[in-house]
């Protein structure tokens, strides 16, 4: 999911800086400063999500956690996804600087809708509050997707192609990130009912 | 208190459970070494598996050109005959990797990595015959020997290069090896460190504030 510097045109690269500005402004702005520990160990937790690899198939794939991120954090994922992005730009070289924005957005966007969408929807009882947790695991994944995708194709890149290529590679932590909100978040629901934003 | 104990265990539960297994994410990397005037290329997702099925061209990089494209097999190899135009011309190119969905990488090839290597000639079917001489192991010797036999020093320098290459060569596969290290776990925890510093700092002049 992380694009590489040098593949994003210019007006991408640079409407994606714009976002990520705006994004982090209104949510600095937005932000709760007592639940700066929370923001900080999600960013951490996504920080690390990155290098853990789940061999599938030919290819592997990691977790991604947006949808948590959002579910848990409202605005305050923008800023921990931010973070943790810079972090991995500079000392993995995962993405980079340049690309930064473009892909603080692919990732941070969604976790924005699935929050908004979603929010009510894991305050609910048992079985609605699973169901809602896992679509939005699922769905901030897909939205990733395509908004890479679509990056990818305003920068010259047949969509098509692409699309199909990166959604068919994230079926499978579609799944998987279903699950694992599903369960972080009724785990959550039991012990710390507040944490969720 | 309760929330801090929460916090830390979530992060140890991070960095000690899962952090065994890291690895693959999204960086790619190709390496690539001369051998003769063939080009091998390498390339991997790093960590991770090998890129298969990616794209790769010999690009000028001043003039955009593109001299050569190749596709990578399972193992995420293909070899280039180094292009004729860069023979001739002893251009510096690039070797750039598209392995799809916004993964990209590239490596720089100057021309005196493969320059000094001249284009094999028809004295090339008699290497594999001379290099057996005794006497190759001693340079001078070896000329010697050989000039009786009527070949140059230039032939000879032609054919102990080409022999280095070919010996060389599984030295450079290692290296392409290891130049693919993947994030060590103590960059993984200096990362952890600094997003709980840049909170720290962010409390920090909060609390000043409200006081």
């Amino acid at each position: 999911m992380h694009i590489s510097e040098g593949v994003l045109s210019a007006p991408v690269l640079l409407a994606g800086a714009g976002l990520t500005l705006t994004g982090l402004t209104i949510a600095l702005k937005k932000m709760d400063y007592d639940t700066l520990p929370q923001v900080a160990v999600m960013a951490a937790a996504f920080f690390v999500a990155s290098l853990i690899h789940v061999p599938l198939g030919p290819s592997s794939v990691h977790l991604i956690l947006n949808g948590i991120l959002g579910l848990v954090l409202g605005w305050g994922a923008v800023p921990a996804i931010f973070i943790a992005l810079l972090l991995q730009a500079v000392l993995f070289q995962f993405g980079g600087l340049v690309v930064l924005g473009a892909n603080t957005v692919i990732m941070g966007l969604p976790a924005l809708v699935v929050w908004m969408l979603f929010s009510r929807g894991i305050r609910g009882n048992g079985r609605t509050a699973c169901i809602c947790a896992a679509s939005a695991g699922a769905l901030s994944i897909f939205l990733s997707a395509l908004l890479a995708a679509v990056a990818l194709w305003i920068s010259g890149d047949d969509l098509l192609t692409t699309a199909k290529l990166i959604a068919l590679a994230h079926v499978p932590i579609m799944l998987l990130e279903g699950g694992m909100t599903a369960v972080v978040v009724g785990f959550l629901k039991k012990i710390k009912p507040e944490m969720l934003a | 208190m309760t929330r801090m104990l929460g916090t830390i265990a979530t992060v140890c539960f991070l960095v000690c459970g899962l952090g065994g297994s890291l690895a693959h994410a999204h960086r790619v990397g190709v390496f690539c070494w001369v051998e003769g005037n063939k080009l091998h290329t390498q390339s991997t997702f790093q960590p991770g598996g090998p890129v298969k099925g990616g794209r790769l061209q010999i690009v000028i990089p001043a003039t955009g050109e593109v001299l050569a494209t190749g596709t990578t097999d399972l193992k995420g190899e293909y070899t280039f005959d180094i292009p004729i135009k860069a023979l001739k011309e002893g251009l510096d190119f690039r070797v750039s990797l598209l392995a799809g969905a916004g993964h990209q990488g590239h490596w720089d090839v100057s021309a005196a990595d493969y320059m000094e290597v001249p284009d094999p000639g028809p004295e090339s079917s008699v290497a594999p015959l001379q290099a057996k001489a005794p006497g190759l192991a001693n340079p001078e010797n070896a000329s010697h020997v050989l000039g009786m036999n009527g070949i140059s020093k230039d032939a000879l320098q032609k054919l102990l290069d080409q022999e280095l290459d070919r010996k060389l060569a599984p030295i450079k596969r290692s290296l392409a090896q290891l130049q693919q290290a993947r994030p060590s776990v103590s960059e993984v925890i200096g990362g952890i460190g600094y997003i709980f510093g840049i909170m720290g700092l962010v409390l920090y002049f909060k609390s000043k504030k409200s006081v």
